[in-house]
């Protein structure tokens, strides 16, 4: 039993440093992207043609928001 | 036969599962220099089989139960997630706001921690550096094990044996990666690791961008894959976008870092001076 605890403990840990990291805002960040797309696809709101380039945006400029704020925790920008 | 599409796949599967070779090498390699090579090459060859049987159930299974355009988003949203995970973490080792990655250090960590456990026998074997061993290739094992599914499930539109051929990237690399190991006989420090790493991030995030676009296709009104203009030659648009990107941005850390150290530097003397 406790074998069987730590093998699912393991799984989920390994799951957890895999996707989330030491940056949960990343996986946050795509997972709401990610949804709002579905809700776009879904309500056909935007056309199909241009949701690769809003998604390939957001996408990126998240990626660059999450280096800025670890810039700021490092406390490098000066204040 | 390899085509144009199995030799690319080989080879981005190549890149991603050498870097967690490297790493699995580095642990293996302490517990057989600190403990016993048996239980070090025993415990690596069970990992082995352990994530062989993983790539083939889990692989099988998902190619037969998912829709295919199902499929694209679950592993798209993976692997852009993971993707940017590893892409964060090189630009901000390129930024100097964060450390590289050091092999000999890791090496070092792991001989003082094996040094200091005690010696338990088990089956046969020096049962610390058995578990050590099979724990660290399972680990860094898993991730490979992932990219060989999710690369060679979605290439199988373009290449029918793509799951053999993407299993083939991965023994490859950790084949080269023993090889070389045993040549120099001491860690894999004077491979690039974080240059690959940051190759690996942008083939993660592109491929992960790529195939979660396509995949919300699924969740409109025919349940078919998005089309991205250009169709695959969009991958190349994709990758050369994160290339910029992330150059740009390692260009601003870097501004924005000296900046700060510029006037934190400008302003302790006037700290001292009111002391």
């Amino acid at each position: 039993m406790a074998f069987l605890i730590r093998l699912v403990r393991g799984f989920f840990r390994f799951w957890y440093d895999f996707l989330v990291g030491d940056c949960w805002e990343l996986a946050a960040g795509v997972a709401a992207i990610l949804a709002t797309s579905v809700l776009l696809v879904q309500n056909e709101v935007v056309p199909r043609a241009l949701l690769p380039f809003i998604v390939a945006g957001a996408v990126m400029l998240l990626l660059v928001l999450s280096t800025l704020l670890e810039l700021r925790k490092a406390g490098a920008v000066g204040s | 036969m390899f085509t144009a599409a199995s030799i690319t796949l080989i080879v981005a599967v190549f890149v991603a599962s050498a870097v967690e070779a490297v790493e699995a090498f580095t642990i293996v390699l302490a517990m057989g220099v600190t403990r016993s090579w048996k239980a070090a090459i025993y415990g690596a060859a069970t990992a082995l089989l352990v994530l062989a049987g993983i790539t083939g159930v889990v692989g099988i299974a998902l190619g037969h139960l998912i829709s295919a355009s199902l499929l694209q988003f679950v592993i798209g949203a993976l692997l852009l997630i993971s993707g940017l995970q590893w892409l964060r973490k090189a630009i901000l080792r390129s930024s100097g706001l964060k450390s590289t990655h050091d092999e000999d250090k890791i090496f070092r960590e792991e001989q003082e921690a094996a040094a200091k456990a005690s010696h338990q026998i088990r089956l046969g074997l020096d049962w610390f550096g058995f578990v050590v061993s099979f724990k660290g290739v399972l680990l860094e094992g898993l991730e490979v094990v992932f990219i060989v599914i999710s690369f060679g499930l979605r290439a199988r539109a373009v290449d029918p044996q793509a799951m053999l051929h993407a299993s083939l990237g991965a023994v490859a690399a950790l084949v080269m990666v023993v090889i070389a190991g045993a040549i120099a006989r001491k860690p894999l420090s004077s491979v690039p690791e974080n240059t690959m790493k940051y190759a690996v991030g942008l083939l993660l995030s592109t491929f992960g961008t790529f195939w979660s676009v396509e995949g919300l296709g699924f969740f409109g009104s025919g349940r078919e894959s998005l089309e991205w203009p250009g169709d695959i030659w969009a991958l190349v648009g994709v990758l050369a976008t994160w290339i910029i990107v992330s150059r740009v941005t390692i260009i601003v850390l870097r501004m924005l870092t000296r900046r700060g150290a510029a006037s934190d530097a400008a302003e302790s003397p006037e700290v001292a001076g009111g002391q």
